[in-house]
């Protein structure tokens, strides 16, 4: 009894162990943690470190950017300190699915009469202005780009593009809701018709607004005429906020295996759905509803926050109140326009998703933000109004906070569905290293998104990236031009000049060799020896920062730079001036060829 | 007639009686008070810099003043630290760091506040003095703000009197245009000080131009 009670003890204990790791949210993470050498001298590293992570309920995706890293030397009566911005990204788009179902009254057709005009033959479209918005997947749209082969996209008038094809479908980057996507010959006869009814349909509480169209008796390739129409409601008033219902209805249709689709996708066609075209007959109604968050009314984002913690009693944290900039937060009346560093931040935390590996969903949800984002930094851009509290020596967190607030104007009423479907919050942070440059340093930087269901049951998702500075390891920097790598075809490249600090001071302490096309691509190995290890370098430009692979292979476009980092306890002939004691090494020969 | 001199007992009641009216009276119109000191405005110190496009430039230079007088010795300076590229934010930065001290020589000695004042900047700048990165000797903080475009002000008065005090503020100054583009501040470093007989109120400015390149 006592082995069975022990058994059973550790396998309970082992159980309890692994539930936590269970319900953590599915981990999606770059390049979570980032550790360098603290410099000497000013250095801009022009590191993105990024941690994404979707959350444990599959609604919401946040990503943490610290970005634009730069190390400032004491100076101006200053401790010396790593700056950099932070970027909390998140959107709840990442949950919204639909559905399909049998709308509650059932089929009963709709006659419309006003013609549509303006279309080009076949494979053709027109725009059509809405009177009301309509939300689609987390995206407000007023207008729609109406299609003769049977769908409409609320994003994109590309009428060119109307084969059908299976959705959800990323090479389409398109909003597409397709009653009956299939080549039809408008030319050869029919027409497209819309109108706006307002009726009481069970479920509907009440009166509603219903946009029509009508793909009215269009022959296909095969000369059958097709009739089927679009309902989309209003959902204004007191359904606001939630994804609109679209119904499909088919008055006389054909299902002969001619390509055609049935269904809808997002924006960046990540998320999508289809029906099967054999489960359509005439005279059959279908509805394409939003399911998620209850309704339609999806998961909101009401908070970003992040925190920077810190264990040691050497270092300060200031948050600077004069640069902080958001999307769908609340905002300061203050009209400042930093256009430009807004979109490079949001450029800045585009590109470092695109650069992470394995994290499709996260990319695709949060490209959509980044892509709305920068659109309205383009014509207008409002300070954030975070609460920001630095971090003295003696205190061991930083924080910003900023409250969600969409910036849509029909939502910005504080109603009870005004908290967005994403937003962002960036801030610039200068850590302080109040020693004489003697110690180590780490920090984690922790976001954190909290968004909400429509019963207000809020939930939260964090990621964290580490900063480490380290000391004890210092930078050299060198230079080679990209002339001397031409030619095509594979060469090898010797004695190429080497610049240090802007000057040509040695001749190939590294080799290149294998160029070829016009991009040259060029490996690079380090000709440096020590002991029984070779030199490492790390490429810093033109490429962004990469591993320490020796020899290192990358594209050569111009110039390049390369960042070498040596330790003391190497017996590298290289020293720094100032630095010599700690150093230890000879300083006759290199000493204006190093950096801090 | 006979002039009925004052005894020696009442010269003396007038020499004390005279003065103290004189003094109660001056006060009250306002004469040798904080509120109405002697004004004495010191020379202003001018610094220029050209914008560069360089990542970064150490600039290290202090530029300092100093006012004397029997109670108390001044002394005003401003650092300037690097000039650097746009990073975390989207501007060309300069640091600073900005110190005032007065030794007292006499007991009666009172600093009665110490002001700090940024003038305008023709061009979009911004000045950042976080407070964390302030100190103050034998000063109270009266008022402080973290982010200024103009204006800017700490105020500072001194805890006992007899003793000097120090204040040092350091800060950013964000330029939010291109390098061509010439800024130019006036930085003003006051006090009002007591120093046993009057109230003085020095000012010591620091023109500091960023010239376009």
């Amino acid at each position: 009894l006592r082995r069975q009670l022990k058994v059973f003890s550790i396998a309970t204990l082992l159980l309890f162990s692994i539930l936590p790791l269970l319900s953590l949210p599915a981990e999606a993470t770059g390049n979570s943690n980032w550790s360098m050498p603290r410099p000497t001298e000013y250095r801009h590293f022009y590191d993105n470190i990024s941690s994404a992570v979707i959350s444990s309920d599959g609604q919401t995706a946040l990503t943490l950017t610290v970005a634009n890293t730069t190390y400032i030397p004491a100076s101006g009566g200053m401790d010396d300190s790593l700056a950099f911005q932070v970027n909390v990204a998140a959107t709840t788009r990442e949950g919204i699915t639909y559905n399909w179902n049998s709308p509650p009254y059932g089929y009963s057709w709709v006659t419309v009469s006003q013609t549509i005009s303006g279309f080009s033959g076949d494979n053709s479209c027109v725009w059509i202005p809405l009177n009301f918005t309509v939300l689609f997947y987390g995206v407000n749209y007023t207008g729609l780009w109406i299609y003769s082969n049977g769908f409409i996209s609320f994003t994109s008038g590309n009428c060119a593009a109307t084969s059908p094809t299976s959705l959800p479908n990323g090479n389409l980057k398109d909003t597409i809701v397709a009653p009956f996507w299939k080549m039809l010959k408008l030319s050869q006869g029919g027409s497209i018709k819309t109108g706006h009814i307002v009726q009481s349909w069970p479920g509907d509480n009440g009166l509603r607004d219903y946009q029509v169209f009508t793909w009215d008796t269009i022959p296909d390739v095969n000369g059958y005429p097709q009739t089927f129409q679009l309902l989309i409601q209003d959902r204004s008033g007191s359904n606001l906020f939630a994804e609109n219902l679209i119904y499909f209805q088919y008055l006389s249709v054909t299902t002969e295996s001619v390509p055609t689709t049935i269904g809808g996708q997002d924006r960046l066609g990540y998320h999508g759905t289809v029906h099967s075209l054999s489960g359509i007959s005439n005279h059959q109604a279908l509805g394409l509803t939003a399911e998620n968050g209850a309704g339609g009314y999806g998961y909101r984002l009401t908070s970003l926050e992040y925190r920077i913690t810190k264990s040691d009693l050497h270092a300060m944290l200031l948050l600077n109140p004069l640069y902080e900039e958001g999307w769908n937060v609340e905002l300061n009346s203050s009209g400042d326009k930093h256009t430009s560093w807004w979109q490079q931040v949001i450029e800045a935390g585009a590109t470092t998703l695109a650069d992470l590996t394995g994290v499709g969903e996260v990319i695709n949800g949060m490209y959509l933000l980044y892509d709305l984002t920068a659109a309205y930094a383009e014509t207008e851009y409002i300070p954030a109004s975070g609460d920001l509290v630095s971090a003295n020596q003696n205190q061991n967190q930083a924080s910003g906070y900023v409250v969600c607030e969409s910036l849509d104007s029909s939502c910005s009423d504080g109603a009870m569905y005004g908290c967005p479907f994403d937003a962002a919050f960036v801030n610039s942070v200068y850590w302080y290293m109040c020693d004489s440059e003697s110690l180590n340093h780490t920090i984690t930087v922790t976001a954190t998104a909290s968004y909400e269901d429509w019963n207000y049951d809020v939930s939260q998702v964090s990621t964290s990236v580490v900063l480490s500075m380290h000391v004890g390891q210092h930078y050299l920097d060198l230079q080679t031009a990209s002339e001397h790598a031409d030619g095509t075809g594979a060469q090898n490249i010797t004695n190429v000049p080497v610049w240090v600090n802007g000057e040509e001071y040695y001749s190939a302490p590294i080799t290149l060799f294998g160029t070829h096309n016009t991009n040259y691509t060029v490996s690079c190995q380090s000709s440096i020896w020590i002991g029984s290890q070779r030199y490492v370098f790390h490429i810093w430009s033109p490429s962004p920062p990469g591993a320490s692979a020796n020899p290192q292979t990358f594209n050569l476009t111009s110039d390049l730079h390369l960042t070498a980092t040596y330790y003391p306890d190497w017996s590298l002939n290289v020293s720094v001036p100032g630095f010599g004691n700690r150093m230890g090494h000879d300083r006759s020969q290199w000493d204006s060829v190093h950096r801090g | 007639l006979s002039l009925n001199l004052p005894s020696w007992e009442g010269i003396l009641l007038l020499s004390i009686i005279v003065p103290l009216g004189l003094f109660t009276g001056l006060k009250l119109i306002g004469v040798a008070s904080p509120a109405n000191p002697e004004m004495i405005m010191l020379a202003p110190v001018t610094w220029q810099f050209n914008r560069t496009s360089a990542p970064s430039t150490v600039i290290d230079q202090t530029l300092n003043a100093a006012y004397a007088e029997n109670a108390a010795e001044l002394a005003f300076s401003v650092q300037l630290g690097s000039y650097r590229e746009p990073g975390p934010e989207p501007t060309y930065t300069l640091n600073f760091e900005i110190n005032f001290s007065a030794e007292a020589m006499s007991s009666e000695f009172s600093v009665k506040s110490v002001l700090l004042t940024f003038g305008n900047d023709s061009q979009p700048s911004q000045i950042w003095l976080p407070s964390e990165l302030m100190s103050l000797e034998n000063l109270t903080l009266k008022a402080s703000a973290d982010g200024y475009e103009a204006g800017a002000l700490w105020l500072g008065s001194n805890t006992q009197d007899g003793i000097g005090c120090q204040l040092s503020a350091r800060g950013y100054w964000f330029l939010e245009t291109p390098n061509s583009v010439s800024s130019h501040r006036q930085i003003d470093l006051q006090t009002i000080y007591y120093n046993g007989s009057a109230y003085e109120r020095v000012t010591q400015p620091f023109d500091l131009t960023l010239l376009g390149s």
